[in-house]
This record gives structure tokens, sequence and C-alpha cells, in this order.
């Protein structure tokens, strides 16, 4: 108990250093902190580099060319001929065959106002984003949070193109869509994924830990949230979360505000420890012969090599909902159907936070994996989806 | 005030039942206010979900209803109705709540010479909610000042966003002069938030907190209230008292006559913000509460308190289910006995 307790505020630690290297980077211009190392990879996310994981050397955003690129929660996009992949940070990757990658500029360089208004401090990071091209506009949603809170909120800024070297390149600010706020809400504002529906609706799915994943309607526009009589929310997946939790806390005994051996009876605290109480995440949907699939990710991200992180998917004929997994069951309700988990022997020990694309008549599934070969880093990975009686079907291990 | 489901049979069929009922129940009760006051310490006008206050000699008890249900006695005896607080629907409300009728559960305080009269407005088992809040500068109907101003929304609740409800709004103010909102719910429990020193507004930087709750099964619909085996939590009252902040809800069903179960319950923090213990140190965000007044043989639930010291002497005010009048929901005002250990306790007789 006590060295489980040491380990914790190690990894606590940790993920603390990592998210000032990602404020830093996203903040450079801005003026960083003084105190921030520059030996922590860019991992970010809910955190980084775990005890025995990818703490230590080499890091200062994405290097290359590289065909192994590092990467947090990937996105991506093609434009012309050249891919682009997005990830927590945020950091941008750029390459025109989907092996080897290239460093490209920062979209943001400071933040936005809206978010030094709302969060005062910069010890906030900008996680997962979402990159969408609607109408010849790109949109870029982020979130801004901070490990174990959901005082969080989801962001979106525009440009006319992913090519920083065309003169019309330009992110622009279009300001918040949707807060969080602990003790108000059972969700938290990260994780944003934005699709249009076959009528044409737009909706925004994200979170979350928690009570589960958010889906609501979005304005045309498609950097404000709906409002009445068109404002709609649901819960899309969700998983059990024990009742007498705090709700300052995610479900998983991490927020560094809160002292858990005061607030909780010990079987209660247990009950919390528990990996799986609402650990749901990354939501993606990503339409195909008349189906819905919502991909997210169970269990836990951040941990290097100890990573328990993998991808479940059901589908729906509606954006709404109820998904259900391929035996019927619920997202809502617990049910999800395998798409992608570590293997004891295999490289890669967990891996999730996926996006789906179809490029030339070919689904991929992107997403990221921690690399035993690597001291647990976060690898970017690309696979083709089979299908299966129309059910996503994709090997972890590399591809011949 | 009813807000109810069922997991073991058919929601909507329930749902359209008791809302026939509770239709039915107001009619009635319409009749009953012009019966004259029977008895000493409840009273025979049909009353909902109760407040009061005390201005220049005279009481006024709010209550759920149309434009909002006002009654007004010089002796807390005798009870005469008064012309409801809207004799229109305020605009926000028409346009956010077309199918409303009654506007719910009230609050009535007085502070620095304004009435601030917060009210609820709902759909029957629904969330899409919202409080909004009306003040006036006396509530003497004879006074030339007399009229009522309303403020619009406070706060609102959305069904499949929120796990709580934005009804059952009480005010109060923390030991520095804070004013917060408890309010709710059924769902996922009672909410408190600060408001600012306006009265009308949520404070920012935000601030909310959980102070009281029960057990939900995880999988009920998000749309679905919940039922007495399932968070069934709501109209929350906190009152202050040497130092000590007492939060009264009230516990299972309401608005089913004499089938009702309601009961109060109450715990009490240091903090308004809680947690809130009950007598025996369960928190009430983790289903603790000790019991305040339950049902009786021929009450069987009583609830939706408020409480006040007038002239000295502490008062629960609340509703019970009259079996000698077909399960009618009647006014209670009961004076609020305190133990050695600074605990209430109320009898219904």
């Amino acid at each position: 108990m006590h060295q489980k307790k040491l380990r914790f505020h190690i990894s606590m630690l940790l993920c603390l250093l990592a998210g000032l290297f990602v404020v830093s980077t996203a903040f450079a211009q801005a003026g960083p902190p003084s105190q921030v190392p520059g030996q922590v990879p860019p991992v970010g996310g809910r955190g980084g580099a775990a005890p025995g994981g990818g703490g230590g050397r080499s890091g200062r955003g994405p290097q290359g060319p590289t065909t192994d690129p590092q990467v947090h929660d990937p996105v991506m996009a093609r434009e012309g001929d050249t891919y682009y992949v997005f990830g927590t940070g945020i950091t941008v990757q750029s390459s025109k065959d989907l092996k080897t990658w290239q460093p490209e500029p920062a979209p943001f360089s400071a933040a936005p106002e809206w978010y030094t208004k709302l969060f005062g401090a910069t010890r906030f990071g900008q996680w997962a984003p979402d990159i969408l091209l609607h109408n010849g506009t790109w949109y870029l949603y982020y979130a801004v949070s901070s490990f174990g809170r959901n005082f969080s909120a989801i962001g979106v800024a525009t440009n006319t193109t992913l090519n920083s070297k065309d003169p019309n390149y330009k992110w622009v600010d279009r300001g918040m869509l949707v807060k969080s706020v602990p003790g108000r809400d059972m969700w938290n504002a990260i994780d944003p994924n934005v699709f249009i529906d076959q009528q044409g609706k737009a909706w925004m799915d994200f979170g979350s830990f928690w009570g589960g994943i958010k889906l609501l309607r979005l304005k045309d526009n498609l950097v404000e949230a709906a409002e009445p009589p068109e404002r709609e929310w649901h819960t899309v997946a969700a998983r059990e979360r024990y009742w007498k939790l705090d709700e300052r806390e995610a479900g998983d005994a991490a927020n560094p505000d809160l002292k858990y051996d005061v607030i909780y009876p010990k079987e209660v605290l247990a009950l919390d420890q528990k990996t799986e109480n609402g650990a749901i995440e990354a939501p993606f949907v990503f339409q195909k012969n008349g189906w819905y699939y919502l991909f997210v990710s169970w269990d836990r991200c951040c941990r290097g090599v100890n990573s328990t992180y993998q991808i479940v998917v059901g589908r729906s004929k509606t954006p709404a909902g109820p998904y259900l997994d391929r035996l019927g069951h619920r997202m809502d309700w617990g049910g999800g159907e395998l798409v992608v988990r570590g293997m004891p022997a295999s490289r890669y020990a967990a891996g999730g936070h996926n996006a789906a694309y179809t490029f030339d008549g070919v689904d991929y599934l992107v997403f990221h994996a921690y690399d035993r070969t690597d001291n647990g880093r976060s690898k970017l990975v690309i696979r083709k989806i089979g299908w299966e009686e129309d059910w996503p079907v994709v090997t972890l291990e590399p591809q011949k | 005030m009813p807000r109810l489901g069922a997991t073991m049979f058919s929601y909507k069929e329930e749902r359209k039942r008791m809302n026939s009922r509770f239709h039915a129940a107001w009619a009635v009760s319409l009749i009953a206010m012009l019966v004259p006051p029977l008895c000493a310490e409840h009273f025979n006008i049909g009353v909902h979900d109760p407040v009061m206050i005390q201005q220049d000699g005279a009481y006024y008890v709010f209550g759920t209803g149309r434009g909002i249900a006002v009654f007004s006695s010089k002796d807390m005896k005798n009870w005469q109705s008064a012309k409801p607080v809207f004799a229109e629907t305020p605009a926000w409300v028409a346009r956010q709540f077309p199918k409303a009728r009654d506007f719910w559960a009230p609050d009535i305080a007085e502070h620095n010479g304004t009435y601030y009269l917060y009210y609820a407005v709902s759909g029957f088992g629904s969330n899409n909610s919202a409080i909004g809040v009306a003040t006036n500068r006396t509530l003497n109907p004879d006074s030339p000042d007399f009229r009522w101003v309303d403020h619009g929304m406070v706060l609102e609740s959305v069904t499949g966003r929120d796990m709580f409800n934005a009804i059952d709004p009480n005010l109060a103010f923390d030991q520095q002069g804070v004013p917060w909102l408890s309010f709710g719910s059924f769902w996922s429990g009672i909410k408190i938030v600060k408001l600012n020193a306006n009265l009308t507004e949520v404070a920012l930087p935000e601030e909310w907190h959980t102070i009281a709750a029960r057990d939900r099964l995880w999988k009920l619909e998000e749309n679905d209230a919940g039922d007495e085996l399932s968070g069934a939590i709501e109209a929350p009252f906190i009152f202050s008292r040497n130092g000590m902040y007492y939060l009264f809800v009230s516990w299972d069903r309401c608005c089913r006559g004499v089938n009702s179960t309601y009961k109060v319950v109450v715990g009490r923090s240091e903090k308004i913000t809680g947690p809130y213990l009950s007598k025996e140190g369960a928190p009430m965000q983790m289903g603790g509460g000790s019991l305040v007044v339950g049902g009786n043989k021929n009450w069987p639930g009583v609830g939706h308190n408020s409480a006040y010291t007038f002239n000295g002497k502490d008062f629960l005010v609340f509703h019970g289910y009259d079996v000698s009048d077909n399960g009618r929901s009647k006014l209670w005002i009961q004076e609020m006995k305190w133990d050695a250990n600074g605990w209430p306790n109320v009898e219904l007789q």
C-alpha cells in the first residue's frame, strides 16, 4: 500500500512535469515558466510517462524526419498530397507517404484570450485535438484541461489551409464551445470529435471519465453549441462509476486537490481504485454503409508500458444512439466490442485514443500505442481497418 | 412536487397516470381552499411545497401553483388565499417552457429591503427545468409599492447534459454573507451554487457542490428522474443555528395522496458547502440523513419543508397528505424542538 502510494506520487510528479512541458510548448512565445525541465518527452494528455515508463530523455516536440514518430491522441487530415497528424500539445507532423514524418509548426504560440480569462494560471494543457474540413475551412478543436480535474473547456480555431508555407496559413481562434465545471457536471469537456450526420446536422461528441461520453448538437457554423429549440444532449457511452465517489474526481483517485483518506471511508477508496471505474474517453464517430460507428478508449492511458488503454466500438443507425456492441449491449450501459488492445508479447503494451478515416478508398484506424522497445513512449500507429459483417477488425502488430 | 419514474414497470404509463392524478389533486386543492380552517397545527388549505415569511405583522405562505400560489394570515392560523404572483407568465418562461402550467416550489426571502421570490419551471418528470427569480418591495398587496418584477432565469438544467434538476430553490447566506442557492432534484442529488451579491445570477468563477444524494441505478435513462429506490431526494432547505448549517431534504415520494411516502431528513455542517453529516456521521451526499418527521397512519407522507424563527420560536413548515380528506395536501406549521445534541425534532401532532 505504502509503496503504491509512493509510486502514485512519483507518477503524479511526472505527470505535472509533462503537463508543464506541454504548456511550455503552447506558450513558447508567451513566456514559459522558468522551471520547465526540457527533458520530458512530449506526451502530455492525462499526464505522461509512468514510473518505469518513458520518463527521461530526448523531448523537444516532434523531431524528424522520423519513421517512428511520437504522438499522443492523434487525429489526421490530408490536404493536397500531404498528410497531417495533430496531437496533444498541440503538435503537428506531416508526411507524404504515411511512413516518414516531418515536424510542422505548432498551431498556437500563445493561449487564446478566452481561456486565459477562464483558467487564469498557465498550468493547463491543450489536449487531444480534432481536425475537420468543412466547406473549404479547416476546424481544429482542442480541449484545455489539467490532470485529474474536470475544470475543462473545448475550443476551436479555423484556418483555410494546413500548409504552413502557404501565405494564407493562419489559425484564427473562434472561442469556446463548451466547458465543464467541477461540482456541476458529471462529465469532462475534453477529447472533442465533430462530425456531420447523414441529414447534414453537426454534432460534437466528447469526454470524459466521470459519467461518460456526451454528444451535443452544434450550430451549422460548427463553432457554437446549438441553442433551444435545436439544443440536444445525449450520453452515448458510459461505464459504471461508484456513486459515492466525490464529483470532483474522474473515477481514478487521481485529482491532486483531493485528500482521499479524509473524504472516503476505506471501502469507498477501494472501489475508487478499480481500474474500470468510469474509465472511458476519446470518442470518435466514423460513418460507413449507413452506420455510425462510435469508437471509445477504455481503461488507463499515459502509464508507459503499464498503460491498459484499449479501443472498443459500437454502432447505431442514428447519431444520437443508442450505440450497440456486437452482442447488442448498449455502450451507455458499459457495452463495447474490442478493436485494439496490447498483448503481453507484442511491441505495444497498449493502444488507444483513436481516429478513423478513409483515404483513397481504404479505411484507416489512427491511434497511439505505448512502445515496449522504446521505454513505453507513445507512438503513432496507423492500421488498415478490415470489415467483418460490418464490424471493424484491426491488427495491432505491424502489418507486412 | 412530483418528480417520478419507474424502473420496474412502464415509466411512461406511470408518468401519465401520475400526471392526471396530479392535475386532479390540484383541482381538488383549489376547492379545498374555500373551506374554512379547522384545527391548530395543520390547516385545511390545499398547499404544496410551502415557504413562509413575516412582514409587518402579517404572514405569507407561497406554494406551487398557477402563477405561484399565495396565502396570507394575521395569526398563522386563519389563512386566506391571495392573488397569484404572476397574472401573466413571464416571457422567458412562455418561450422556453410553452407547455408549463404551474410554477413549482418557490422560496421567499427578504434581503436589504427587497423580497426575493425564487421559483422553478419544469416539465413533469423531466429535468428540462429552470429556476427564475422575481422581486418586490413589499408583500402587502394593498401597498402602492406592491409590484412583482421578474428577473428571469438564474440557472437551468438540460436533459442529457445534466444529472440534476433545476427545481426546489432555496436561498441561504453563509457566515461571511455570501449568498448560495441550494436546489434540486432526484437524478444525482441536491446542488448548491454560489450567487452574485445581486442574488439573481450565478457568481463567477462558478462554484458548485453536491450536498446530498441517494444511490441511483446507473443504467436509468437520463431523462428518468428515478424513484424511491433510486435517487428520490429533493426540496433542500438550509437553516442556520448556533454556527451550524442544517440541511433539510425530503426523501421518497410526494404527490401520491394517501400512497405518498414523503419524509423530511436532516444533516448538519460547519460549512454551507458541506459535507453535511447525519446524527450517525454519514455524509448526506453518500446517502446519509436523520429523520426529522415522517408519515403516520393519518398522514402517510409529509415533506417539502422550510424552516423559520418567528418571535423567538423555530418552526418547520411543510405539507402533508391527509387520509381523512382523500390524501389532499395540507399546510403544516409545527414548532421545532432541539435536543441536547442540537438536533431538531418535530411531532406530527
